[in-house]
């Protein structure tokens, strides 16, 4: 048997100050130009082992290391980081805080220049590697004014443009929209194609891992809990479940199906090999799609009038978009990156002002509305909850927001204090924000909105780099918060979650409103999606392939069209 | 508000293609010469000079414009402190008894009756005018007509250990993301109801300061990615390294340091023999 | 599945697994890697792209106090605290060096500016309990006194300032030289060490104080020694130096306590130096 690439042997590793061994007892090989999977729930010790790959951990971090790493058969204890540079790249998630250069090639020469490559050789491997990712065409741009999918792939081009055996890709499309994170999965299929490279890929992206990686490894409390083709992992929902990871949607259908008696096929974990079984099946019985909830009259709380916006530098994002939000809505915003989403949004904060047509909140135009006012309307919950933290405690943090309001006595406190309990963060009232996770600290920032109690609640992309069980307990506080009577807009890529949540949503495409329907709707409407490079979810293509005239959009809804015994139809319209 | 960027001149001329290490042999010897000399013909015209450089060099004239728009009430205040206070000082310089008055404001004005403006104390602002845009215009003459590479390589060449030149560079490629995230803070906090022109004094310095609380630290969290990314990419912060940009000194550049290392060391020789330079009344 | 491991299949899990490692315990050596003071290069770089975005942020917006000073010089001393003072003043110069790039009619002398955004990190640095870097305190102090000697020769003995006029205009940077040559710099370190954040925010107080008054004043004495304005400039100094002096102070606390609170709380690797 050839000497693997990568060898963990007994490897744990506990971080300096830390209470739980980040990596416990870990056996792993890496065979050369093999694409192996790691995912696990957040804090499983996937970047922890990322990091081990080239020494970082320990050597940068310090703590306690056990056991021994071998990466070509090197100690990667005994040699300095850099040196480990040669062998193994390393890509992060995020693109924007791991480009250092002033210019695109120069970015890709920055590894290749310490490791001393001659000049001549750097330009032949800088030409080679922007073809690789299709970045010729911009070699003298600024690495920042990329977006973020290209940010990704000069990353990747900087890593390959080094030839590693062993390329290491923590959650690499974790910020990017869809189309963006199918460019990078297809480049990393075609890196390892064309030229042999390994990759260990992290992240929780099930339907592009499984059309990736040739071997899952699943991680739980430091621990390798399970090691084998991504077909067994993903078909083995409990072990998923257990570990926050979220299964690929077509997998969760025939699951569902196979439950219900309709198949006795192992679940396909690739949404082409489902569609092609589901077709074999017999035919579903017909749907019924609950009565959507008719829009409500009267004033809308959030109304924009033929907005038009054109940035000072030219660039036309918005173009007459008109819109009504009513009372207790949940309304998702979807399109790519460059859709206009953050553009429209900043309209509702009053952070841009139209150029051409109005924004009112309750008929009112929204120029009209103070600072203090505003807050007390509409509440803003960033991607980024850290950007809203300033204060050092919990507590403190709530009630920064209350100094705006003149309170009578005593109201404050009973504010802080209702609005901490209601999101259970009473415990933690007294703990520094920061040395929450990022899902408590989420939702310290949500307190302090709430703090405020507005009667809109607009959420940018909040379940960005969470895992499934992260994301649901956002996503279930939002829905929450709606039925408690407030409005909630929610801007995501993640279309799969939106069933169960969201009653209505908008399309936007080039600045333009594509679409404006109910969640089931738009999720059916296969041609909007597709003008718009958005894929439909796995449930609704599979429901689709079954019967285009289906309109089930859960896996729940599907399955249950299927065997013997009828159940219940989901009730999101 | 949108992230200052690096000005560049827009076309190629001869001082653009310069080695940066020549730049900055001008960059001292101007500066040199600047605090060397009190005479108002001398320090105006090299600031005069330093300009006419900037032009030539491809700075654009609006940019130019600008900066002398921006600190003409600085060089007003200059002229009018040394014109009308400056009296001992410049008293001391030309070793006479009196100035020679220009202005004598009317005794019954209030507060600034029998204020006199002196023509040497004014000379004297105008020299130190010279002085101030001599410095400041050297910056934009010597940066902005140079590659962020080309000055990594001319730091490394100029024996400035390579960590620091790429500090130096890799400040101006983290600036506008610093930036954004500043704008992004101070807009979140806008959104939690915090109006700054409604506040008192000692809460807006409690609130406006505490922008940039998570400003650094977001900064500090993202600076042990950027140490996790320098490392696996091979950053040693060794100079022996490759560039990829690797440009030679070439004859002009030796004649332009040689040419500003002679330019400093005769002023000091003729001033020294013959005071040249030295303020005078005219 | 991966070569000779023993890792049970993907249904399989672990019964009630022991948390204790069952490998080799080994020495970790840290191979080394670029460092300036002790401070990781990366750190070094976002602190100073944090004093060149700071460099355009007028302090005046929160003062209204008309034309007020960049706020960076209320973070120079903060980065002096969180790196130690040579990668703290790096930071500070190489920030301050950035801003005056890209824009440099703000920068007055360009390099007084840089000078003085490094020196008040370097001092800042220096105040601490710790009993380190006492070469460099040593030397910095030797440069505190060569300083006040110089101004003094240069303003009141040869350009006739009067003395009274002079010691009221920079009487707040005078205290502070004092100050800084007692042991109550390292009083102010103990302060900014301490695990209460009162005690921290008042020792960041005094320490900016303290700092920035070392530095305003090698920066006033460079400027002066160029331009030489006159006695009743002087006297205009004396009412605003102390007001800007608490601005930078109480701008310098709030941040900086924030901060310190927040670095405590977030398993970030220390700088070698930090003071906190």
């Amino acid at each position: 048997m050839p000497v693997p690439l990568v060898s963990f042997r007994q490897v744990s590793y506990e971080y300096p100050r830390s209470e739980r061994p980040a990596l416990l007892d870990v056996d792993l090989d890496i065979r050369a130009g093999e694409i192996v999977g790691l995912t696990g729930a957040t804090g499983s010790g996937k970047t922890t082992l990322c990091l081990a790959l080239n020494g970082t951990v320990p050597q940068f971090f310090g703590g306690r290391f056990y056991g021994r790493l071998l990466v070509e058969g090197r100690d990667t204890l005994d040699h300095p980081i850099h040196e480990q540079a040669a062998g193994v790249a390393l890509v992060l998630q995020d693109p924007s805080a791991q480009l250092i250069a002033a210019t695109v090639e120069q970015e890709i020469a920055f590894a290749l220049e310490n490791l001393r490559v001659p000049r001549a050789e750097i330009v032949l491997r800088i030409e080679t590697a922007l073809a690789a990712v299709g970045l010729s065409a911009l070699r003298a741009r600024h690495p920042h004014t990329l977006s973020g999918g290209q940010q990704q792939r000069l990353a990747l081009a900087a890593a390959f443009a080094t030839r590693p055996r062993l390329m290491v890709l923590d959650e690499p499309t974790s910020q990017l929209d869809p189309r963006s994170a199918l460019g990078v999965f297809a480049l990393i299929r075609e890196l390892n194609a064309q030229y042999g490279i390994a990759f260990l890929i992290t992240g929780h992206a099930p339907e592009e891992m499984a059309a990736t990686v040739q071997r899952l490894v699943v991680l739980a409390g430091g621990r390798v809990v399970a090691d084998a083709p991504p077909e067994d992992v993903y078909r083995d929902l409990p072990l998923l479940s257990r570990n926050s990871i979220r299964p690929p949607g077509v997998t969760v259908t025939f699951a569902q199906l196979a439950e219900r008696g309709a198949t006795r096929l192992a679940p396909p974990i690739r949404l082409e090999v489902g569609l092609e079984q589901i077709k074999h099946l017999p035919a579903p019985r017909p749907f019924d799609p609950p009565v959507a909830t008719p829009a409500q009259s009267g004033v809308p709380i959030l109304s924009l009038d033929r907005v038009s916006h054109v940035y000072a530098d030219g660039t036309r994002a918005l173009t007459d978009l008109t819109l009504e939000v009513h009372r207790r809505d949940y309304l998702a915003v979807l399109g790519q990156n460059g859709a206009g989403k953050s553009t429209l949004l900043r309209h509702f904060l009053h952070l841009l002002q139209p150029t051409e047509g109005s924004v009112r909140i309750d008929g009112a135009l929204l120029a009209t509305y103070s600072a203090p006012e505003l807050a007390q309307r509409v509440g803003y919950v960033p991607q980024n909850p850290d950007r809203q933290l300033f204060n050092a405690t919990v507590e403190a943090e709530v009630g920064f927001s209350l100094r705006v309001l003149s309170l009578p006595p005593g109201e404050r406190e009973r504010r802080i204090h209702t609005v901490l309990d209601s999101l259970g963060l009473l415990p933690l009232r007294h703990r520094h924000p920061f040395s929450l996770s990022r899902g408590d600290r989420a939702r310290v920032v949500i307190a302090a909105v709430l703090a405020l109690e507005p009667e809109i609640l607009v959420f940018d992309e909040p379940t960005t780099g969470q895992d499934d069980e992260g994301a649901r307990a956002i996503l279930d506080l939002t829905r929450r918060l709606n039925q408690e009577g407030r409005t909630v807009i929610l801007v995501t890529h993640h279309l799969s979650l939106l069933p169960g949540y969201a009653n209505r949503a908008i399309l936007l495409r080039g600045g333009r409103l594509v679409l404006d329907a109910s969640l089931r709707t738009a999720f059916h409407d296969l041609e909007a999606l597709a003008s718009t490079d958005l894929q439909p979810t796995h449930a609704v293509a599979l429901a689709r392939a079954a019967d285009d005239r289906l309109r089930t959009f859960t896996p729940e809804e599907l399955a249950g069209l299927y065997g013997a015994h009828p159940t219940s139809q989901g009730s999101t319209p | 508000m949108t992230s200052p960027t690096l000005h560049s001149v827009g076309r190629s001329t001869g001082f653009v293609a310069l080695d940066f290490r020549a730049k900055a042999a001008i960059f001292v010897a101007a500066s040199c010469l600047a605090i060397l000399w009190d005479d108002v013909r001398f320090t105006v015209g090299l600031a005069l000079i330093v300009l006419a450089g900037c032009r030539a060099a491809g700075i654009s004239g609006s940019y130019l414009a600008f900066v002398l728009r921006v600190m003409s009430p600085f060089f007003v205040l200059l002229l009018g402190t040394h014109g009308f206070f400056n009296q001992q000082y410049v008293l001391r310089l030309t070793g006479q008894e009196q100035l020679t008055a220009l202005i004598a404001v009317p005794e019954p004005w209030w507060v600034v009756g029998g204020m006199v403006l002196s023509k040497e104390g004014l000379l004297y602002g105008a020299t130190a005018v010279g002085k101030s845009l001599t410095f400041l215009l050297l910056v934009p003459l010597c940066v902005f007509t140079t590659d962020p590479n080309q000055w990594v390589v001319g730091l490394v060449r100029l024996r400035i250990p390579f960590k620091f030149a790429f500090l130096i560079s890799s400040t101006l490629r983290f600036f506008p993301l610093i930036f954004d995230e500043i704008q992004a803070v101070r807009e979140t906090q806008r959104l939690r109801g915090f109006a700054l022109e409604t506040m008192g004094p000692l809460e807006r310095v409690r609130t406006y300061g505490r922008i940039a609380v998570p400003v650094i630290l977001s900064a500090m969290h993202k600076a042990q990615q950027i140490e996790v990314v320098l490392q696996s990419r091979a950053f040693s912060g060794r100079s022996d390294r490759t560039y990829l940009h690797s440009p030679e000194l070439g004859a002009a550049g030796w004649i332009t340091i040689v040419l500003s290392a002679a330019a400093v060391v005769a002023a000091v020789i003729v001033e020294l023999t013959t005071g040249l330079g030295r303020f005078v009344t005219l | 599945m991966s070569g000779d491991r023993s890792t049970p299949g993907p249904a399989a899990s672990i019964a009630e697994p022991s948390s204790v490692p069952s490998g080799e315990l080994r020495t970790v050596v840290f191979h080394g890697t670029a460092q300036i003071g002790g401070a990781p290069v990366a750190s070094v770089i976002v602190l100073a792209s944090v004093v060149a975005v700071l460099s355009f942020i007028p302090f005046s917006v929160a003062l209204s106090a008309g034309n007020g000073f960049p706020m960076a010089q209320g973070v120079y001393s903060l980065t002096g605290w969180l790196l130690g003072p040579w990668a703290g003043a790096t930071a500070s110069g190489v920030g301050s060096l950035i801003g005056i790039f890209l824009a440099p009619h703000t920068a007055g002398i360009p390099w007084i500016t840089v000078g003085g955004a490094a020196s008040g990190a370097l001092f800042a640095g220096v105040i601490t309990r710790q009993r380190t870097h006492r070469r460099l305190t040593g030397l910095l102090a030797v440069v505190i006194v060569l300083e006040v000697v110089i101004f003094v020769r240069h303003a009141v003995f040869t350009n006739g300032v009067r003395p009274g006029v002079f010691v009221a205009a920079y009487l707040t940077h005078l205290i502070a030289i004092v100050g800084f040559l007692l042991p109550t710099r390292r009083w102010i370190g103990g302060l900014i060490a301490s695990p209460d954040l009162r005690r921290v925010a008042l020792g960041l107080f005094l320490g900016t104080w303290m700092a920035a008054s070392l530095m305003m004043f090698g920066e006033s004495m460079m400027g002066y020694l160029i331009l030489n304005w006159p006695d009743e400039l002087f006297v205009f100094f004396a009412g605003i130096i102390p007001l800007e002096q608490a601005a930078r102070s109480g701008i310098g606390a709030v941040i900086g306590t924030g901060v310190i609170a927040g670095l405590r709380s977030m398993s970030l690797v220390k700088p070698r130096d930090a003071r906190y």
